[in-house]
């Protein structure tokens, strides 16, 4: 027994050896660099009721209002100014959280708006195609999220409305971690474009409005009012 | 009974159990924030250790593997092994049991999983589940028929 546990010490001393040399490794490389500790992710509690018979969501306490650029705004896109309350489609199924859900209509006309756009979406998939204009923004690649953050409080102003999409997911826990982080940061108007990339990829059909919509590499891309 | 300890057997189920965990750590060493996306994804873990066990866990799973295969130190790893296991199989019935679709993480990546329907990973939950029951059965064989593996 005593051979045992010297065997289960010395494994664990190895992951303990190897998993820290890894990670210090990865230190350059923000994609892949994860901090040892973060409280980025929120208590672990689901954000979505599942139960068929659980209670309707509470409307929601935040309505982001819809932006409208100003006559000789539109090449900035941080130039925009809140004017009224959008009209969302949340249904009684959807998730009772903090954040109100856009449908991809209402995705567009705050697009069109030159509204300000968060990829949640690992840098990987970020670079195959995105929203034009939107900024990458991983809850997962912890390395940069400061400094991105940073940058977009520079360039935006708070009281922008801000949109963040990651991959199309039940509860859209990427896009709401980010969600968080961007109030936290003192934005005031968060929502999620709850179909995500892979609903804009689909639904843009017209190949001149893809060019326009939807760009790939690192670059955010320029919108075209 | 004798046969359940026997050491070809022994071997068959070190080496089995010892490369599936090889297998499972590859994709997790490779890309961490994808492991700790799956951790998170389970709802079970405070933040300030999701890191950690993304961080850790694949280590720890390919240094296990390798003590299986090569049989240095194959008890310890069978009881670490065996550890993970109940605790996987504890945490995706739980996650079964309170209706949260959850991407098991272990052999699968999130990329591979995007498309997936809660149907469909509530489908690979299960076979999940049953397939750790069985590698839980070989790290039990190994573990209960240590006496065999004539080290010294």
């Amino acid at each position: 027994m005593k051979r045992v546990v010297v065997q289960v010490v010395v494994l664990l001393a190895l992951a303990l050896i190897a998993g820290t040399a890894a990670n210090l490794a990865r230190q350059g490389d923000d994609t892949k660099f994860l901090p040892w500790s973060t409280s980025i992710y929120g208590p672990p509690t689901l954000t979505k009721k599942r139960s068929v018979d659980s209670e309707p969501a509470p409307p929601t306490a935040l309505a982001p209002p819809k932006v409208k650029t100003t006559p000789d705004s539109t090449a900035d896109p941080s130039a925009v100014t809140p004017t009224e309350a959008p009209v969302t489609s949340a249904s009684e199924d959807e998730p009772a959280d903090e954040f109100q859900r856009l449908s991809f209509e209402e995705a567009v006309v705050e697009w069109e708006s030159l509204s300000t756009f968060v990829d949640a979406r690992r840098t990987k998939e970020y670079v195959k195609g995105h929203i034009t204009g939107s900024w990458s923004m991983s809850p997962y690649e912890q390395g940069s999220l400061a400094e991105k953050m940073i940058a977009i409080q520079e360039e935006v102003p708070e009281e922008a409305a801000v949109i963040v999409y990651c991959s199309a997911s039940a509860d859209c826990e990427d896009s709401a971690i980010i969600g968080r982080q961007l109030k936290q940061a003192g934005f005031v108007y968060v929502c999620i474009y709850k179909g995500g990339f892979p609903e804009w990829d689909v639904k843009v059909t017209d190949p001149d409005k893809r060019a326009k919509m939807i760009t790939t590499g690192e670059e955010r891309g320029e919108v075209e009012p | 009974m004798s046969f359940l300890r026997h050491p070809v057997l022994t071997w068959g189920c070190a080496i089995g159990l010892g490369a599936f965990f090889l297998y499972a750590c590859v994709h997790k060493i490779a890309e961490p924030p994808d492991f700790a996306k799956s951790v998170n994804d389970y709802k079970v873990l405070q933040s300030a250790f999701i890191n950690a066990v993304a961080i850790y866990m694949p280590w720890l799973e390919l240094f296990c593997g390798l003590a299986l295969v090569t049989s240095l130190g194959r008890r310890g790893a069978a009881l670490i092994t065996g550890v993970l296991l109940v605790l996987f199989i504890v945490l995706l019935s739980y996650n079964l049991y309170r209706g949260h679709p959850t991407v098991c993480g272990c052999t699968m990546t999130y990329e591979e999983a995007r498309n997936f329907t809660d149907a469909d990973k509530f489908w690979e939950m299960k076979k999940a589940i049953a397939r750790d029951v069985g590698l839980l059965l070989l790290a039990l064989q190994v573990w209960f028929s240590g006496c065999c593996v004539k080290q010294d």
